[in-house]
């Protein structure tokens, strides 16, 4: 926990040490991160260094009030490709019926059912059936909120407070059994 | 969203990746000034880091990822590799800038080492260029060749005061941010070379003052 922060430390001071640490120790995970989203290796691989470059460059992207360094890249890493992925899809004008046949057919659902997500899907199953609902679409399909308020009939209000709630509730199930 | 207003439910939605880009640029916006934010939506990202961890337990690189990994991180230290091959870039860049050149000359970058990321990618991308034009009665005779996938720009400038600063223009809020490079100067012509990823709708000149003297026009022509 110590060496964790001393990296964001050091990163937030923009060592030039600490970027090559970051890599060797995250790189894989944030590729992994991408490419669940994205598909393509070589698209997930630029996905991080794009984002890791900006973050990088910009002084103001990490401070160390945020929290852990490693949770921040992680959720940067995949909200940027959220947005390339949403991006391409409005660029080749893909109709929001034939998003979701590819999403639901899609290995991320199938993938659920993998041995090693046993914690994770433990963890869902602790969630009221409304709020995992929300949070597997976002998490597993990648929609948006207002994708979610379609696709389930809810306002968007509801989404959120769902959302939030179940996302606690996750982190109490994380922190409680395993952390 | 005033920073009295903490978007709570919208800090886990920001986690799970469920904003657009302008709301989550918003709520960026609102975490850098306010400390309590930032702490529950660092605790709302630590909870789907572990998602993410119990998703991928033992993520491992290919042989072939670790390669290229190598080969951008060198890159990403470009000042020493762009300064090692700035000749051959000022080169092309300059062919350019006088329509000489269409694409670069391969047998200029057969010659290359392997890490030379900037003169490639002036190779490999579909690039523009557009012209400085001089504010009040500054004197500008310069250009900038870009990518127009956004990678890289290149500002080439002839008889310039070499402390000008270059600012990007960018392209959701026309804020002009300043870069911290500097040009580099050859002879009458000044050239300064940048790999980013950084968005960008335009650029300006400015004195070490941050007076700006030029503004890129529109662009004209596309290459490669």
């Amino acid at each position: 926990m110590h060496l964790a922060r001393d990296l964001e430390q050091a990163f937030v001071e923009r060592d030039p040490q600490a970027l090559d640490t970051v890599y060797s120790l995250y790189f894989a995970l944030l590729c992994a991160v991408a490419r669940s989203t994205l598909g393509g290796e070589s698209d997930a691989e630029d996905c991080v260094h794009d984002l890791m470059l900006r973050i990088w460059l910009s002084k103001d992207s990490y401070r160390l009030e945020r929290g852990a360094l490693r949770s921040y890249l992680i959720v940067c890493v995949r909200n940027e490709a959220l947005a390339r992925k949403r991006k391409a899809a409005r660029r080749h004008a893909l109709d929001v019926h034939a998003m979701r046949m590819n999403v639901d057919d899609s290995a991320d659902f199938a993938a659920v059912d993998h041995v090693e997500l046993k914690r994770l899907r433990d963890a869902l199953r602790t969630l009221p059936d409304a709020q995992r609902a929300v949070v597997e679409l976002a998490y597993f399909g990648d929609r948006s909120q207002s994708e979610i308020s379609s696709e389930l009939g809810l306002p968007l209000g509801t989404v959120k407070s769902r959302v939030a709630a179940g996302l606690q509730k996750l982190a109490a199930e994380f922190t409680g059994k395993s952390r | 969203m005033s920073a009295g207003d903490h978007p709570l439910e919208d800090l886990a939605l920001y986690a799970l990746g469920m904003l657009d880009t302008d709301r989550r640029d918003d709520i960026d916006a609102h975490v850098d000034a306010c400390s309590s934010c930032a702490s529950a939506l660092g605790a709302h990202e630590a909870t789907v880091a572990a998602m993410v961890d119990a998703e991928f337990p033992t993520p491992e690189l290919t042989s072939d990822a670790r390669r290229r990994l190598a080969h951008r991180r060198s890159a990403m230290r470009t000042p020493r590799n762009i300064a090692s091959l700035r000749g051959l870039a000022v080169a092309a860049v300059l062919a350019l800038a006088v329509g000489v050149l269409g694409v670069v000359d391969l047998r200029q970058r057969d010659a290359l080492r392997d890490d030379d990321v900037f003169l490639s990618a002036i190779v490999t991308s579909h690039f523009a260029h557009a012209q400085f034009r001089a504010i009040g009665g500054a004197h500008v005779d310069a250009k900038v060749v870009y990518d127009r996938g956004g990678r890289w720009y290149e500002v080439i400038a002839r008889d310039i005061d070499p402390s000008y600063r270059v600012a990007v223009v960018t392209r959701d809020g026309a804020i002009a941010r300043e870069r911290p490079e500097r040009f580099v100067a050859r002879g009458r012509t000044s050239v300064l070379a940048i790999e980013t990823p950084e968005a960008f709708a335009g650029f300006e000149l400015r004195t070490r003052d941050g007076d700006v003297v030029a503004r890129t026009a529109t662009p004209s022509k596309g290459g490669r």
